[in-house]
């Protein structure tokens, strides 16, 4: 069954400004094999995936070969002609083009197109898959999963010996999922080696022979799947290689301040019910895609719910924006600071009282410069926010003192309620304890926390109460501290049952 | 000494206030008269309708959007105003008119943007179109004349000896550096041209603001082009067609990036000091306004390719370094 | 057949149609071979202009010098073919090609090299090239361009050439768009330009090429001018660059990027110059115009930007089960 080696790549390393995104990884990949690659989010599989479709150049020293000889590639269309091709996650399709077209594209004889050809090769690749598709179709007219099948036809139109497949199923339902397990198998007989990302357990057992483990951009290993259970393989994913102090030993939880009940939004979150109390570290997990951000969102106004309701100390309210989720004394941090929480190109001292700017105006309506000063002072000291310069550019702080004035931009405000996506994501081990102890402090003042992370260790050490997420619902409910720990791991990858 | 004026200003405006000089020099050695109070007097009056406008595409660009309709308002605007004072209406309820319309221009344009989220350079060149036809429309095409002498007052009074529209030229400026400087609306303002997702994120209530921004530059389209009727006492459709181009090269060239976020008003004030200079000495020393045109054109497209390369350079520094 | 029925040039067709059988009723010379003439030839330039701003419009681009580009091209025409013992028909038409060309590729390189918003870059350039030719002329008409050069844009045996360079130039760009590598990325680009990088598309080649072909085709329609007009005025055609937007965009180029075909563009360009003429026959003041056209490019524009709003709102993000 085990074809020879078709890819190997070794000492594959990748360094981007300030962070090191893969060290000394290791991949091989035989013909004829389905071989899944694992990891939690920021492992390293996409820039791996990125390396190997050609889009982005590895360090020097890291090495590919291809049936044993080294390639180097410079652009995608060498991956391609290496027979590697790769299905990204958001399809890169073009929806303006027939079915036919984006099979096609990306090749011509002498600047010329070849509408015969065109359809004659779409029509084969598609019928390659064993499906019925009119290939002269608009794309945009196909469903989600019709598309993604466009996007695998394309790929093995190119004479594909490796397909790389990102997280194909995410947007395909229960039967889509079946027929493209049933198209797997037959591209394993044509001798198509398939590397398939994803992060749900059950779908790689089904399908894959082997798995490769990525933790924090390093290589944890590779083993045949029958030699593996479930268990084995999350302690893999999970690993124990970091373990922050456990904060969770005391608990703050005074009286309920929020309750959630039954929030829905199609195609986001369904049925989403909790509560959360004064002095309280909540923590919303599962794996990404679960539907986290986008059930907290909808408790900052951004992304309001179709039903559902909310009550803030036992009275509804309404949040349909951003500046009501404000009133009501509720503030969020985004996982992106750079894309989402941080004006990147003003001061330190204007980001942190961008928020609250209406509170610190003088009776001219003017903004009162000293209060802006001395708030910005007060919470260098407070977070010990280093180099303590307020008027230095946001830009120009390290990525944990980044983190750390995302967090003052909102304690600013005094919130009651204080959201926060991925802590401590991109974030050093030293500031992310220090951000740590930050928000048990502030629990300990008596604010309600709660926290979207997808890093287990931080959930057991910080949390006090765990909520987990799967599939846009709440499928379990647990105390942290008394609660079975690799239950709660299980439900998150697994779901019910 | 060098390091030092390096980290006070940026290259920009080095950059900027040597063509200042240059061109200033230029002047003063080219023609006894240019540095005449008089000449100097006219050319801040020549330069108040197109500085007026400027201010409000400041406000705009600075948001991270555009209003290519700046100039047709303006004529919009003019040949409103037109009609009322020549159908007998008194001066203050024309004014209010031609404010009036300048709203609404406002508004449909921040409807298209800011609601709809047409991008603003394709919304706005839809409404040049459309403002201009209303007004050409409005006016059959003609230029409007027989402006009544009480409405003169605007672009010809002088007030201890100074235009009274150099006058409102620095009343305005003044208002909006300070607005942009020391409000909340003005940080706002800045914090969206930045990144419009972290400004959402941090509660600012976008669509006001843009609302805001859009209106505000109508309006002072809507005064540059009253400015004008009362100076050369006609109204025209086209009237401020040619400003808008000017106005554009004037904001960039005054260091507000093309993108939003940072620049300013004193800048974009300098920039079409520059523009009414060489306007002026070309006048003085007798060269076409054709050259204008051409020199404008450049300038424009010099400037946004040099702030490009500094931008590409900077960001390769950047990741160098780190 | 259903196909053809969804489109939507079918549809503006068909307004197209009922637009001129209302006028040839309201006045039947409408109708009249010599009306009609009228109508195409005085189309030509602006279609020609159009079809250039069709490909630069579906790769998301925009390009507002093309009025300055083509009297940059009819300009220095006239004047060579008044004064140089070289001209002839044929160099003066390099020459076009050639004056196109040179404008398209300053176009191209700035917008391709800098990543500079085009419309930021294409005003600039036009009032650069606009100020050249009228610093050079002063400003002052070049009457009198040379009888063999007005002869190419006269009528033999009932059929005016400029029609049929507009067929030439229309068949040609179809042609182009429809089967060759650089055509279909043009559609790539504008459809998803990210995913164009995936498949192997040299997105600044691409951007490059097509304003060097919109410029190209402005030449050309500076030559059209030239030989329509029989006389050339440097600070004419002002703003027909919003009327060659307007035909695109009346014909089913979506501003935004992606779509758009010649057909549909030819149907603007026509359905324009029927406008423009029913609005003298009927005795409506011309002027009216342009609050149409600029109701027409705002109204399809809100349109297409709700409808890809509304389609994007309809991703599902998570699958709930």
């Amino acid at each position: 069954m085990a074809g020879k080696v078709f890819l190997q790549m070794e000492n594959i390393s990748m360094t981007f400004p300030g962070v090191k995104a893969l060290n000394n990884v290791r991949l091989d990949v035989r013909e004829g094999e389905v071989h899944a690659l694992m990891g939690e989010n920021g492992a390293g599989k996409s820039t791996l995936i990125k390396i190997l479709s050609g889009v982005q150049k590895p360090d020097t020293g890291s090495k590919i070969l291809i049936d044993g000889k080294e390639v180097s590639f410079s652009g995608v269309s060498d991956s391609i002609k290496h027979g590697i091709n790769a299905i990204h996650q958001d399809l890169s399709l073009f929806p303006n083009l027939s079915v036919a077209e984006n099979i096609y594209l990306g090749r011509s004889k002498n600047g010329k197109v070849d509408w015969k050809e065109c359809t004659r090769i779409a029509e084969e690749a598609i019928e390659v898959l064993g499906i019925a598709m009119d290939v002269q179709e608009q794309l945009s007219n196909l469903s989600m999963a019709k598309q993604q099948l466009v996007a695998i036809a394309r790929a093995i139109s190119f004479k594909s010996r490796l397909l790389i497949m990102d997280e194909p199923t995410s947007t395909l339902s229960f039967s889509e999922v079946k027929m493209l397990y049933s198209i797997i198998e037959k591209l394993k007989k044509q001798n198509i080696a398939i590397l398939f990302i994803s992060h749900k357990l059950d779908e790689v057992f089904e399908v894959s022979d082997r798995v490769t483990v990525l933790k924090d951009g390093e290589y944890v290993g590779c083993k045949e799947i029958h030699e593996l259970d479930e268990n084995r393989l999350v302690q893999m994913m999970v690993g124990r290689s970091v373990a922050y102090a456990a904060l969770n030993g005391e608990s703050y939880a005074g009286e309920k301040i929020l309750e959630v009940k039954n929030l829905s939004k199609r195609g986001n979150f369904k049925d989403i019910s909790f509560t959360l109390h004064r002095g309280e570290i909540l923590a919303l997990t599962g794996l990404v895609g679960a539907g986290r951000s986008e059930t907290v969102k909808a408790l900052f106004g951004l992304n309001p719910p179709d039903s559902g309701e909310i009550y803030l100390h036992d009275k509804k309210i309404d949040i349909k924006n951003v500046s009501q989720a404000i009133e009501n004394k509720i503030a969020f941090i985004p996982e992106d600071r750079h894309e989402e929480g941080l004006i990147l190109a003003m001061s330190m001292k204007d980001n942190v009282t961008l928020p609250v700017l209406k509170r610190i105006l003088s009776p001219l309506r003017f903004i009162n410069r000293h209060e802006v000063d001395r708030v910005a002072e007060e919470y260098v000291k407070k977070l010990s926010i280093r180099p303590s310069q307020i008027d230095k550019l946001a830009q120009n702080f390290s990525g944990g003192n980044q983190q750390k004035i995302a967090v003052a931009k909102w304690l600013v405000s005094k919130p009651d309620i204080l959201i926060i996506d991925e802590p401590t994501h991109g974030v050093d081990i030293a500031s992310k304890t220090e951000i740590h102890k930050l928000l048990k402090e502030l629990a300990k003042e008596g604010m309600a926390i709660i926290m979207v992370s997808s890093e287990w260790q931080e959930v057991f050490a910080l949390s006090d109460r765990v909520l987990v997420m799967r599939h846009g619902r709440i499928v379990h409910e647990d105390n942290t501290a008394t609660g079975n720990q690799d239950l709660m791991m299980e439900k998150a990858i697994l779901g019910g049952n | 000494m060098k390091e030092k004026l390096k980290n006070k200003f940026t290259l920009h405006e080095i950059v900027l206030a040597g063509a200042f000089l240059l061109i200033f020099l230029i002047g003063t050695f080219s023609n006894e008269n240019f540095l005449s109070l008089r000449n100097i007097l006219s050319l801040f009056q020549q330069m108040s309708e197109m500085g007026i406008m400027a201010m409000g595409l400041t406000l705009v660009i600075l948001t991270g959007g555009m209003d290519l309709s700046a100039g047709t308002t303006m004529g919009l605007c003019a040949v409103c105003s037109g009609l009322c004072l020549t159908k007998g209406m008194g001066v203050g309820i024309s004014l209010l008119v031609s404010v009036g319309v300048a709203v609404l221009c406002g508004i449909i344009n921040s409807i298209l943007v800011a609601i709809i989220r047409i991008p603003p350079m394709i919304a706005t060149l839809g409404t040049q179109m459309f403002f201009l036809g209303v007004a050409l429309v409005l006016s059959q095409g003609n230029s409007i004349s027989g402006i009544p002498e009480s409405f003169y007052f605007l672009g010809q009074d002088k007030v201890l000896e100074m235009p009274l529209q150099m006058i409102l030229l620095f009343i305005l400026a003044a208002f909006l550096i300070i607005m942009l400087r020391r409000t909340m609306t003005g940080q706002h303002i800045y914090a969206m041209g930045n990144n419009m997702k972290a400004s959402l994120f941090s509660g600012i209530r976008t669509t006001r603001v843009l609302f805001f921004t859009y209106i505000v530059c109508s309006v002072m389209c809507c005064i540059a082009g009253n400015i004008q009727v009362s100076r050369v006492a006609t109204a025209r459709a086209d009237m401020g067609s040619a400003f808008l181009m000017t106005c554009i090269s004037a904001v960039v060239l005054g260091g507000t990036s093309i993108n939003g976020g940072s620049g300013g008003i004193a800048g974009t004030i300098v920039g079409i000091l520059i523009f009414a200079m060489i306007g002026n000495i070309m006048n003085l020393v007798g060269i076409s306004s054709f050259w204008q045109q051409l020199a404008t054109g450049s300038i424009l497209v010099l400037v946004v390719v040099f702030n490009r390369v500094i931008e590409m350079q900077k960001y390769k520094v950047k990741s160098r370094k780190v | 057949m259903k196909k053809i029925l969804e489109k939507r040039e079918t549809g503006v067709f068909l307004i197209l149609v009922l637009l001129c059988f209302g006028l040839s009723l309201y006045s039947p010379s409408f109708l009249s071979y010599t009306n009609i003439k009228n109508v195409l030839v005085n189309s030509v330039p602006v279609g020609i202009m159009a079809t250039g701003m069709t490909l630069v419009l579906i790769t998301a681009g925009i390009d507002v010098s093309v009025a300055s580009q083509m009297m940059f091209s009819a300009t220095w025409l006239a004047i060579f073919s008044q004064s140089s013992p070289l001209a002839n028909p044929a160099t003066v038409l390099i020459l076009a090609l050639l004056l196109g060309a040179v404008t398209g590729a300053i176009n191209g390189l700035l917008i391709a090299c800098f990543s500079i918003p085009p419309i930021i870059i294409t005003l600039g350039t036009a009032s650069i090239y606009r100020g050249i030719i009228l610093v050079y002329t002063n400003g002052r008409w070049i009457m009198n361009i040379p009888k063999w050069f007005t002869s190419l844009g006269k009528t033999y045996f009932n059929i005016p050439l400029p029609i049929i360079y507009a067929i030439v130039i229309f068949v040609l760009t179809a042609w182009i768009l429809k089967h060759t590598y650089f055509g279909r990325s043009v559609y790539a680009v504008g459809g998803n330009e990210n995913a164009a990088r995936y498949v192997g598309v040299d997105i600044k080649k691409t951007i490059f090429l097509t304003y060097f072909y919109a410029g190209l085709l402005c030449g050309f329609a500076g030559f059209v001018l030239d030989a329509i007009l029989g006389n050339c005025q440097p600070s004419g055609s002002n703003g027909w660059e919003m009327n060659a937007i307007a035909a695109a965009v009346i014909g089913g180029t979506n501003i935004l990027g992606g779509s758009g075909t010649i057909v549909g563009t030819v149907i603007g360009v026509v359905m324009m110059g029927v406008i423009e003429n029913g609005l003298v026959v009927a005795h409506i003041p011309t002027y009216w115009q342009k609050l149409v056209y600029g109701l027409i490019i705002i109204v399809t524009v809100t349109f297409d930007v709700i409808r890809r709003n509304y389609a994007d709102s309809q991703k599902q993000t998570i699958d709930v089960d």
